[in-house]
This record gives C-alpha cells, structure tokens and sequence, in this order.
C-alpha cells in the first residue's frame, strides 16, 4: 500500500486540525483518551483506498484530495427553505442542523423537550457525562473502519438524543441536516441515540445541500442504543447535491425483545458510503434494514451493511434496491456474522438492482459467516434491466413508452418505500420517486 | 376499420406471416381460427406492434391511418386493444392507476381533458361489474397473483374501460373453465355495437358458440387459407384442421 504525496499532506492536515480541536474542547480526561485512541487507530488505517478489501470498488484518495479546510468553522445561518422540510412531515418535531450544529431558532425545541431529553453533543458532554461517555465511541469497538475513526476523534457538532425507560414519543422527531461551505471542507456530525428500555420512537433523519453545485466531504456517524423491548425507526433520506460526498455510520446494539427498523434512501450525492453495523446483543430481538438507491449520470454509492448475529432467537431481514442510470454505479455488500451460540437465528438478505443503461453498474457481495449450526439464512441478489414485456403491456395500453418505463421504476422501488411506517413521509417518498421519473 | 394486406412479418430470418391479407369493417367480428404455429399470435403481436417482429413486407390501414408506422402506444390511443393471450404480472403497478393513466393519455392524444376522478370510479364500478371483477382484484396490482381465469377477465376489463374501436382477443379462452367463458363472452358481447369490431383469434369453437362471428377464417402457414359464415367453425370443429391442410397442400 503506497500512500500518495498529496494523500500525506491532508493526513497531516488532519492531524492538525485534531492538535487543535483537543486543546479546544473542554472534554474529561477519559473522553480525550478516546479521541487519541481513535486518532491513532486513524493514523494505522489511512484513509481507504481501492488495495483496502472494503473499499475495494470505492477508493476515497481522489475526493480527499480535493478537500482544503479539515475543520471548518461552525456557521448560525443559512439561507434554506425550512418549509419545504417541514411540508414532508407537518406533524412532527423538526430540528434543523447547520453543518451539524443545532439551529434552536427554526427548530422544534421546547416542544420536543417536554417529550425527552435532548440536546447537541456537546452539552451532553456537559449535562449527561455519564451517559455520554458510556455510548460515545462503544459499539466502535467492533468495527475498524477509518471514517468512523476519524469521526470519533474529531466530530463535536450532532445530537444527544435520550429516551426515558417506557418513553413513548408522541410525534416523529426529523432532524434535517443542511450543509453549507465556501471552501471544500470536510463536515463531520456524530449523533447519539438511546433508547431506554419499552422506549419506542420514530425518528426520520434528511440530508440536504445549501447550494447545488458545492463539493464538500460530510463524514457522519451515529450511534444508536436500543434497550430491552423498545422499538426504534429510524428512516434516512439522503438528498444532496450531486457534487458532494457522504460517508455514514451507523453503529446499533440491540437488546433483548427489541426492534430497530432502518430505511435509507439515497438520491442525491456524487459519491455515497453508507456503514451500517448492527449488533443483536439480546435474545429476540429483531432487526430490519432496508434501502434504496436511485443513481444517475456519474453518481456513485456503495451500501455496507453487517448484521453481527450473537445470541439465539434474532431475526434479520434486509432488502435493499438500486436503479442506475447512465454511468452511476453501485456497491452492496451485506454481511451477516451468526455467532457460534446463535442457535435459531433468522438472517434474510436480498439485494435486487436494475441497471437502465449499458454504462450502469453494480457489485453485489453477500458474506455469510454462520457459526451456528440450527439456523435459518438465506441471501439472494439480482441485477436485471427493464422487463421488456411489461413495457410492451402497458404501451399497448396507450401509455407513453416514458410513462410506461417510470411506473416499472415506481413499482419497482415501492417495496422499500412500503416498509416505512410513518405515513407522511412514505407518501412524500413516493411522489418524489414520482417526480424523479416524471410520473 | 382496418385493412390488412399481403403482411409478411417474422422472428428474425423466420417469416411466419406469408402474405396476410384481411379486411374487417366497422361492427364486424372475424374469427381467426387454425392449428398451432400457423401464426394467429404473430398476427396479433404484429399488430399491437411489439418489437421482436419485423414486418417485410405489405401493409396495414387503420382507420385510414398506416398502423405500422405508429409507435404500439399511438396504435392503443388510435382505438386498437390487444387482449393478451398471457397477461403479464407486474407487481407494484396498481391496476386501477394504470388504467386511469392510460385512460388519460388516450383521452389526451383525442384532445380530451382526463375524467374526473368521481367518473373514472364511476366507469371503473361499471366495468368491473360487467366482466364480474371482483373488487379487491381491480385494486392490487396488475395480474399478480391472479389465477388464469382472473387474468383473462382482467384483460376484458382493461378493454371495457378504454372502449377501443377494433379490439382483438389472442386466444382469450384458452385456459378458461366454463363459467369463466361465459363472463368473458357476455362483458365482449355487451361492448359489440355497430361501430366497434373484433378479432378473435381463437383454437376451438367453442368460444364461438357464445361470441357469434360474422366470418370465420382458417389460418395456415401464415395466410388465410379459407373463409365463411360461422357454420365454418363447427365443420372445423368436426374434422380437425387436417384436411385443410391436405387442401391447402393440393392447392400448392
């Protein structure tokens, strides 16, 4: 593995903006502790590049380079239409982020605030040290990946978010994430999410560009808790302009008796990196992860996903969906780990993808490791183009042939979007899906 | 309605119709009969004007219009239906919006504004209760999950709704127990006016008895070998299609 000139000079441009995010926050000795341990494992890993098995059909050296502020100041305002956001889910408890950081003036606060407690990271840093240090950085400790190492070392700006035992919110929380820059700038947001056992809550997280031309490197992690019989949706929608790049994490543990449902869109971005890692710690607990993905021109994602299966009784489920048009491509890889003492694990994975034109691709890999021998498992993957015969039907019914191929798309993506619970915002998913074929 | 003449089309380097000549006028129903690979689908496809055929030669007047010149969702918005003889599934396309967007670019391409939505219920309710479709299989999507006889009825709804002037019906009773055959046949019966026509292109007699044609035609080695009045069908229905093709060969 050779690293590049310009490669080592952003590592150490990095390594200074860690020197002066460290001696500016205000944190405990042991959380320093493992923001070094974080930035050292960085420093072990580089930044991914194609030779890295993971990254194997995504090498990040090229986006990296263009990247010229590490640690961007954090701004008040933006210029953003909030309503629009708000349109996707009237009824609920919006939060709008500036590059992370919480905008108390456009956001639901106070209401939110008589439901649970919340706040941005670091005041929970401040107000819930205990809770605080027992989540940050935890479940990385299964997963080395240099992103999520970065985040942990550097990353201040995000939200705490802290439902009570049996807590039930009454309306879905959006955070919506607006970026902004002048300069190319690399923009990390770490969100920690606990839910507290019989805690249940929908929480649907959006992501959008200021502007619709600027580059900028969004690098976000989440960490997620779900505790003993609490149920936790938690729907992404990824919407950002098609010159920017988004790498997230998602890190969960569940518990005994849980559920967490996650559903991540992707539409926008030039070049998107989705992690998502969970741990099933607890007997029953059930877990669904489904995704999809509509990509054009050069516009290029790959889907991680990995489901670490450690005790008996769990089921998984994953079903994740990619249209690609002109050159965009895709990755999925999905990996399901049942641990030796995971007898009656339930793990299904399907990945089905439909490439609309020759330039189009995709990269499927399923990595099933199963340790137990009473388990049912099963993955499936499919890449196809458009069926032929079911345009033919519907032209021969008098729809236009763009008509026609739209509803195939439409139909196609609708059993992802139908496993979304929280109906205002399935309906906002399908109209825009709509809109994107110009139904 | 439309005049169909010396229409060579095939698979590739395989011609199937060997000089089609037909001509059907308004209000008339034909039926098409013949053994297999005699290229009565053929005929149908090419017409509805799927891609995989390749027309040599002749043509095809619809309504004054050249019908090959035009796009298969043009041929649909000019009046022409095809009745699939196997009506695809297509999970997630709801019938009932497909058939409503359908219906609205038809009506478009007329110069008509879209139905109302209470209208387009109202006609939906309609058809449905002529071809006795039941509710539930209007609202999911298109043919899926439907049993063989549902489909077949389905396709009859599709062509109730949109009212075409020339509809044609590839083998609509095949794999249809009676009952089915019956409904399918009254919902054809109950759209036959002065104005509209029908192919129907059809294995067995048996159809017939219930859609009564105008003409019967044999098909054979794609062409029409014989034509007559509807006593044609029962003869063939008596001796089998050998001994048109024994005449046909002797004609050669």
């Amino acid at each position: 593995m050779s690293t590049t000139l310009p490669l080592l000079s952003q590592q150490q441009a990095l390594s200074d903006a860690f020197k002066s995010v460290s001696s500016l926050l205000d944190e405990r000795i042991s959380l320093k502790t493992l923001r070094k341990k974080a930035w050292d494992n960085f420093t072990i890993l580089g930044f991914p590049n194609k030779s890295n098995e993971e990254y194997k059909y995504s090498g990040t050296e090229k986006l990296i380079e263009k990247i010229e502020c590490w640690n961007p100041e954090a701004l008040t305002t933006v210029d953003f239409d909030f309503d629009k956001v708000r349109k996707i889910n009237p009824n609920a408890y919006h939060l709008f982020l500036i590059n992370g950081k919480l905008m108390p003036v456009v956001s639901d606060i106070e209401l939110l605030e008589k439901e649970c407690s919340f706040c941005s990271l670091s005041q929970a840093a401040k107000d819930y040290p205990e809770m605080f240090e027992k989540h940050l950085g935890q479940s990385s400790i299964h997963f080395q990946d240099a992103f999520a190492q970065i985040n942990l070392a550097l990353a201040h700006e995000g939200l705490f978010i802290h439902m009570k035992p049996k807590q039930k919110l009454h309306k879905t929380i959006q955070i919506n994430q607006i970026f902004t820059t002048e300069t190319p700038s690399f923009i990390q947001t770490h969100h920690i999410i606990i839910a507290e056992a019989l805690s249940e809550a929908n929480i649907i997280e959006t992501y959008w560009s200021a502007d619709n031309t600027i580059f900028y490197f969004g690098n976000h992690l989440t960490e997620i808790a779900v505790s003993e019989q609490a149920q936790l949706n938690y729907y992404r929608l990824q919407h950002e302009n098609t010159s920017a790049v988004h790498v997230s994490t998602i890190q969960a543990t569940q518990q005994k008796d849980s559920h967490f449902d996650t559903n991540t869109i992707s539409i926008g971005g030039f070049w998107t990196r989705n992690n998502l890692n969970i741990i099933l710690e607890g007997k029953n607990a059930v877990s669904h992860l489904n995704g999809l993905q509509i990509m054009s021109h050069q516009q290029h994602i790959d889907n991680h996903t990995l489901v670490d299966h450690e005790v008996p009784h769990c089921e998984s489920n994953q079903l994740y969906k990619g249209i690609f048009n002109q050159k965009s491509s895709g990755v999925f890889n999905g990996k399901i780990f049942v641990r030796k003492d995971a007898q009656k694990t339930n793990a299904y994975q399907s990945s089905k993808n439909m490439l609309l034109s020759e330039n189009a691709t995709i990269n499927t890999k399923p990595q099933l490791e199963i340790y137990a021998d009473d388990v049912k498992c099963s993955h499936g993957s499919s890449t196809g183009k458009i069926d032929e015969s079911a345009l033919f039907y519907l032209q021969a019914r008098g729809l236009s042939t763009d008509s026609a191929r739209a509803m195939l798309m439409c139909a196609f993506a609708n059993d992802v979007i139908q496993t979304i619970r929280i109906e205002p915002f399935k309906g906002y998913l399908e109209s825009l899906i709509e809109d994107y074929f110009n139904l | 309605m439309i005049r169909i003449k010396n229409l060579r089309a095939g698979i590739g380097d395989k011609e199937i119709l060997k000089g089609f000549n037909l001509e059907v006028k308004p209000g008339e129903v034909h039926a098409i009969m013949g053994p297999n690979g005699s290229g009565k689908s053929t005929l149908a496809n090419v017409l509805a004007g799927k891609e995989d055929y390749t027309v040599t030669e002749g043509e095809v007047i619809f309504n004054g219009k050249d019908l090959l010149e035009m796009s298969p969702e043009d041929r649909a918005r000019e009046g022409l239906f095809l009745a699939f003889q196997y009506p695809i599934e297509i999970p997630g396309v709801s019938n009932i919006n497909f058939l409503k967007n359908a219906l609205s670019e038809i009506r478009n391409y007329r110069g008509l504004p879209p139905l109302e939505a209470k209208d387009f219920l109202a006609l939906i309710k309609e058809k449905q209760a002529m071809v006795e479709l039941q509710g539930g299989l209007a609202n999911r999507s298109v043919n899926e999950g439907f049993s063989g006889g549902e489909k077949k009825r389905n396709e009859i709804f599709q062509m109730a709704v949109l009212e075409p002037a020339l509809a044609i019906l590839d083998e609509t009773d095949s794999g249809l127990d009676i009952d089915a055959l019956r409904v399918v046949a009254n919902g054809v019966n109950k759209l036959r006016n002065e104005k509209r026509s029908f192919i129907v292109i059809t294995h067995y007699q048996r159809l017939l008895d219930y859609i009564i044609p105008d003409f019967v035609h044999v098909m054979y080695q794609g062409q029409i070998v014989k034509s007559g009045p509807k006593e044609l069908a029962l003869e063939l229905e008596e001796k089998g299609y050998d001994w048109i093709k024994k005449e046909d060969e002797s004609i050669v």
